[in-house]
């Protein structure tokens, strides 16, 4: 069973071929800088880069709640939650680019994002829209990639032999 | 055919509002109740399901009623002109029997309910008429105390249309219904004097800086100043001419605490980014006491009406569905997140599990 944990959600990747935690040298990643959380291979061949948001209040002390929830808001409302996701994509795809080790796969981005509430397919459906559009001008040296924001429970009810939950 | 009438308890709500409403054979409804909050109520379903048919019945009631109040005698508005019907048969439901064709149309206005059965029989049927009669038989002055007009916007945008609309409509059988010659008559009326206009100014001002220019009426035509030349009102975009027709009723003053606006789908050629700021006036004007009826099929209204509205505004869902003997079944729900089946939201739910579907490969575990 290999387990792995990222913010207050952990995966089990037992049946994964490859996962690498792309901020832990330890796990096969880097420290240089920013990027998604894991790159993963899956037995069949998929290439899905993995990038977790997690605003799920519950795992804060209520103090925090208030400001968690806001920072959600402003995140959602400025489009910065959009843009934060592109950035984590191109802090890896530039890093591996850079050091020779960005293969040539199709990379699926799956974007978790659990919000503070139960949210729209709808909306989840605008973001992954948006942030396709960021990522639409592939550069050069990036894999061919698409894009795919959901929740933790579509995650679960996708990627069965994947599965996640929640602290 | 006696009204049922009778007074009931008056509500705490300051304005008069449809408080309720009963169909019975009518249209789409085989049996349909309503219950309505004063502030916004909100209709959803497929097509045909008879929202816009509910929001007319309404329209018309008060028409006949502001109508008798403002002329004091009968009211010669008839229900198939509010319709666009040709004869009062077509608004029986359709697959009715013979031996079951008697319908009803009640419900409760300012404290005050009414009643009507009616069947397509009836030579002396005059839906209008005989409930001004009923109106007028009761001691009461039903008309003080606030009883105000209603707004219906249709949802073709008849503030384009407006030059020579109102004559050929009185002259010739033109395809058109009353809401279409009602709107049309509002929108040409003289704007108030500027002293007695703004009640509203918070909103129209925030109406106005959506639109690219000054609403202009010549004669019997509207425009938009832009720049140094007036753009005829047809060749402003679509979600323009809805803004301009909401802002201008404000300014004659057809809109007005106690007055019930009702608007058939405000999403019909509005940009979504307009619905924000569209939305935010909708609520401003139910605040102010304005009843709002709207039907929608736009998750981008629904969403912002969800956003926006406060946790002590009234807000009221109706979900219309089909029935299997093609009737419509009718559902209210406080918030939206009740609204089940919602069939909004289905749609887009589709979508994207079609986009999850070609992006991953893959097919949801059920």
């Amino acid at each position: 069973m290999r387990q792995m944990r990222e913010s207050g959600i952990t995966f089990d990747f037992a049946e994964m071929k490859s996962v690498v935690r792309q901020d832990s040298k330890a796990d096969g990643g880097h420290e240089c800088w920013s990027g998604i959380d894991f790159r993963c291979v899956t037995a069949t061949g998929e290439h899905l880069w993995i990038e977790i948001k997690n605003f799920d209040l519950s795992r804060f002390p209520p103090r925090f709640r208030g400001g968690k929830q806001r920072e959600y808001v402003g995140k959602i409302s400025s489009k910065s939650l959009a843009r934060e996701i592109r950035d984590k994509f191109l802090g890896t795809a530039a890093y591996l680019g850079l050091t020779g080790t960005l293969e040539r796969q199709p990379i699926l981005y799956v974007a978790i994002v659990e919000p503070p509430r139960a949210v729209d397919k709808a909306l989840l459906l605008g973001l992954s829209d948006q942030l396709a559009g960021f990522l639409q001008k592939r550069l050069p040296w990036t894999s061919p990639a698409s894009l795919i924001v959901m929740s933790l429970d579509e995650w679960n009810k996708i990627y069965t032999e994947f599965p996640a939950e929640k602290d | 055919m006696d009204f049922q009438g009778q007074l009931s308890v008056s509500t705490e709500h300051p304005h008069p509002y449809h408080e309720s409403l009963t169909l019975k054979n009518f249209t789409a409804f085989e049996e349909a109740s309503f219950e309505f909050v004063p502030g916004i109520n909100v209709f959803i379903g497929e097509n045909g399901t008879g929202k816009t048919h509910v929001m007319k019945v309404l329209y018309g009631i008060q028409t006949l009623v502001s109508d008798f109040r403002a002329r004091k005698r009968r009211s010669s508005v008839d229900l198939t002109e509010v319709f666009g019907a040709y004869s009062q048969e077509e608004l029986f439901r359709v697959s009715d029997t013979l031996e079951d064709r008697v319908g009803e149309i009640a419900g409760a206005f300012g404290g005050r309910n009414w009643a009507y059965p009616f069947s397509p029989e009836s030579s002396e049927f005059s839906f209008y008429a005989e409930l001004a009669a009923f109106f007028g038989t009761h001691p009461i002055d039903l008309f003080e105390s606030g009883w105000a007009s209603a707004v219906y916007i249709p949802s073709i945008n008849m503030i384009a249309h407006t030059e020579g609309f109102l004559s050929t409509f009185e002259r010739f059988d033109i395809d058109f219904d009353r809401t279409t010659r009602d709107i049309v008559v509002y929108l040409l009326s003289p704007e108030l004097r500027s002293s007695e206009v703004f009640i509203w100014e918070e909103i129209s001002n925030q109406l106005q800086a959506l639109l690219p220019g000054n609403v202009v009426l010549e004669g019997e035509r509207f425009f938009v100043s832009v720049g140094k030349s007036l753009l005829s009102m047809p060749l402003v975009a679509e979600g323009s001419q809805k803004i301009a027709t909401l802002d201008r009723l404000l300014r004659v003053g057809a809109l007005e605490p106690g007055t019930t606006l009702f608007w058939d789908e405000p999403e019909v050629g509005l940009n979504p980014k307009l619905m924000d700021e569209l939305v935010k006036a909708l609520i401003l004007l139910a605040r102010s006491g304005v009843q709002i009826f709207l039907t929608t099929h736009s998750y981008v209204i629904l969403k912002e009406l969800d956003l926006q509205i406060a946790e002590d505004d009234p807000i009221r869902y109706f979900l219309f569905e089909p029935t299997e003997s093609s009737g419509t079944k009718v559902t209210p729900f406080d918030t939206l997140a009740e609204v089940h089946p919602n069939p909004i939201l289905e749609q887009y739910n589709d979508l994207y599990d079609r986009e999850i579907t070609r992006k991953t490969g893959r097919k949801k575990a059920q």
